[in-house]
């Protein structure tokens, strides 16, 4: 029960990454490496702001805040610069490659690697349900994820702006042709994608720490659950989970040191299966 | 004299990983960020031969080639299929399992504790043991790799190879097998990555999983851009400009903790700035395709 518990807890991580992934790829349409820097600069912009002594509620502000500023930095200066170029999408994955070492190694410069802890919140205290102990900050996170989900479905399904956006994600061109500002959609996309991503990134700095290889450890899963969820909102939530469950369920069957392992097994399966349906969609379309 | 007898050898180690993986990357346009998981496990297979088997260089150098190869074509099946994006994301979740397994397995592997003791080559009773022999070894298999890539390049087959690249569509209707085709170049481009490996931990005569991680294959990939993707010399060029790189940084006399973080931000941007202002690297004719947008 605790590992289930453990999953489900990990998986709103997963979750909540791969919403704010599928968002913003829904429209830049390539795999954004240099997610997992915007990721990880929450995480530390998180933390210095619980080291300056910053009532809760603003050091969970401050992470989405702070990727939404470094996600818009890197589509505004650089992919918004090469998509105008005509560049293919391996051009923008090249780029989001070296965008992702040279920010993460700037964080790991600026911090240093060892692991860092969120001070503020409540530690060391739990509750008990069905024999499991979850803490306060964990019930937390999973009412933030349950919100944000839900907020998300509610912006993407029953508002213009969401309707523009799967408009534009569907079709760029026909899109453009209506009138439709297609960089300043992609923008707003890439903005909301990267703040429900370093939204994630700051309740898991809080209740695991950090290292600068956090947004990295969070990006793989997130991925594979944007895939595997076919970039639906509620497909993505529901995989994430599922890939938190066999994380932990794989530790503890086999050995924790495996755990990373048999998750990016499982996510090349995902991947794999997941990549068949999306092609065999393309195709139809 | 030493020092740049070392940058020597790490320069013809890392040409023949850039100029193998340009094969894939710049002749066939498969952006492969695995490359250094080959290199890992040609390195590993060879170490564990020759440390625990007492088996011959040759031999381990050999057995390196035949278990990559292997590895190679049994992965190469499952993500050939997959398109840009996919094929990069696929390879980059293979690189991290072998990062994984070459990292967690103790029992075959010692984990992060490396193998150590790894004696120098011996090649037909002579033992090559100083680094002036080590280089004209290394020498020798770095102008091997590239005549072959090369000649593979400039063949017929070299030039499905790039129509692969540029249409496979119409490389298909044309009658050619493009997935076998795709197949055989990344298990060519893996063999030479095993014997850069081989090279590497009878050089440096200790391996740890920490030199074959997925920031090692960004780095050969960036080699390959800079130098100039499906170009002859591009992906040598690109070598030597990364190997020389931190030696430059060393004139600074800054600690080896910046150097080192200072070193990954440097590749980081001159990767995003090749994108940006010059695609097809120093030397290179080839830039990564435009779309429609």
């Amino acid at each position: 029960m605790q590992i289930l518990l453990n999953g489900l807890v990990a998986g709103t991580s997963y979750a909540l990454v791969a919403i704010g992934f599928a968002i913003s790829f829904q429209v830049v349409g390539f795999f954004d490496f240099a997610f997992a820097a915007t990721l990880t600069a929450a995480a530390y912009a998180t933390w210095s702001a619980s080291a300056l002594g910053a009532p809760p509620i603003v050091v969970i502000a401050v992470g989405p805040v702070t990727a939404a500023i470094v996600g818009a930095i890197f589509e505004y200066v650089v992919y918004g610069h090469l998509r105008r170029r005509g560049s293919s999408s391996l051009v923008l994955i090249l780029a989001s490659l070296g965008l992702m070492i040279a920010v993460i190694n700037l964080i790991s410069l600026a911090f240093g690697d060892s692991p860092r802890n969120v001070e503020g919140f409540p530690y060391g205290v739990s509750v008990i349900v069905f024999t499991a102990h979850i803490t306060p900050i964990q019930i937390g996170s999973t009412l933030i994820f349950i919100l944000v989900t839900s907020l998300c479905l509610w912006v993407f399904y029953y508002t213009r702006w969401g309707l523009l956006i799967r408009v534009v994600a569907d079709d760029a061109d026909l899109s453009r042709s209506f009138g439709i500002k297609i960089n300043q959609k992609i923008l707003q996309a890439t903005i909301l994608g990267s703040a429900v991503g370093g939204l994630a990134a700051s309740l898991s700095a809080i209740d695991t720490g950090l290292t600068p290889s956090l947004g990295f450890n969070l990006l793989l899963p997130g991925v594979v659950a944007a895939i595997a969820g076919n970039r639906k909102i509620i497909g993505v939530a529901l995989c994430g989970i599922v890939i938190g469950i066999i994380h932990q369920l794989g530790g503890w069957w086999i050995s924790t040191a495996w755990k990373d392992t048999i998750l990016y097994v499982v996510l090349i399966i995902f991947l794999l299966l997941g990549s068949r349906r999306f092609f065999v969609k393309k195709l139809w379309q | 004299m030493e020092y740049l007898l070392h940058g020597l050898i790490l320069i013809c180690i890392y040409a023949i990983l850039a100029v193998s993986l340009d094969l894939i990357a710049g002749h066939a346009g498969l952006l492969s960020v695995m490359h250094a998981a080959f290199f890992g496990l040609g390195a590993y297979t060879s170490a564990l031969l020759v440390v625990q088997l007492r088996q011959s260089f040759i031999v381990s150098m050999l057995a390196g080639v035949v278990v990559v190869a292997v590895f190679a074509f049994i992965i190469s099946l499952s993500t050939l299929h997959l398109r840009d994006d996919y094929f990069v994301i696929s390879t980059f979740g293979f690189q991290i399992i072998i990062f994984s397994i070459l990292n967690n397995w103790m029992g075959l592997t010692r984990g992060p504790l490396g193998i150590n003791n790894i004696p120098p080559p011996v090649i037909f009773g002579w033992t090559v043991q100083s680094r002036i022999s080590f280089l004209l070894m290394s020498i020798v298999f770095a102008v091997c790799t590239y005549s072959i890539i090369n000649r593979i390049a400039m063949s017929p087959f070299g030039r499905v190879l790039r129509a692969i690249r540029e249409d496979e569509l119409f490389a298909q209707s044309v009658g050619k097998n493009t997935f076998k085709a795709k197949i055989a170049a990344f298990v060519v481009s893996a063999i030479f990555a095993s014997v850069a490996g081989g090279l590497y931990a009878h050089y440096i005569t200790y391996i740890a999983p920490g030199s074959f991680s997925i920031m090692e294959s960004i780095l050969v990939l960036t080699m390959v851009i800079i130098g100039g993707a499906g170009s002859r010399w591009g992906p040598v060029i690109g070598a030597v400009v990364i190997v020389a790189l931190p030696e430059t940084l060393r004139f600074l006399g800054l600690p080896d903790s910046i150097a080192a973080n200072l070193r990954q931000i440097i590749y980081g941007i001159l990767l995003v700035v090749m994108m940006v202002f010059r695609r097809h690297g120093i030397l290179g004719k080839y830039s990564f395709g435009h779309s429609s947008l």
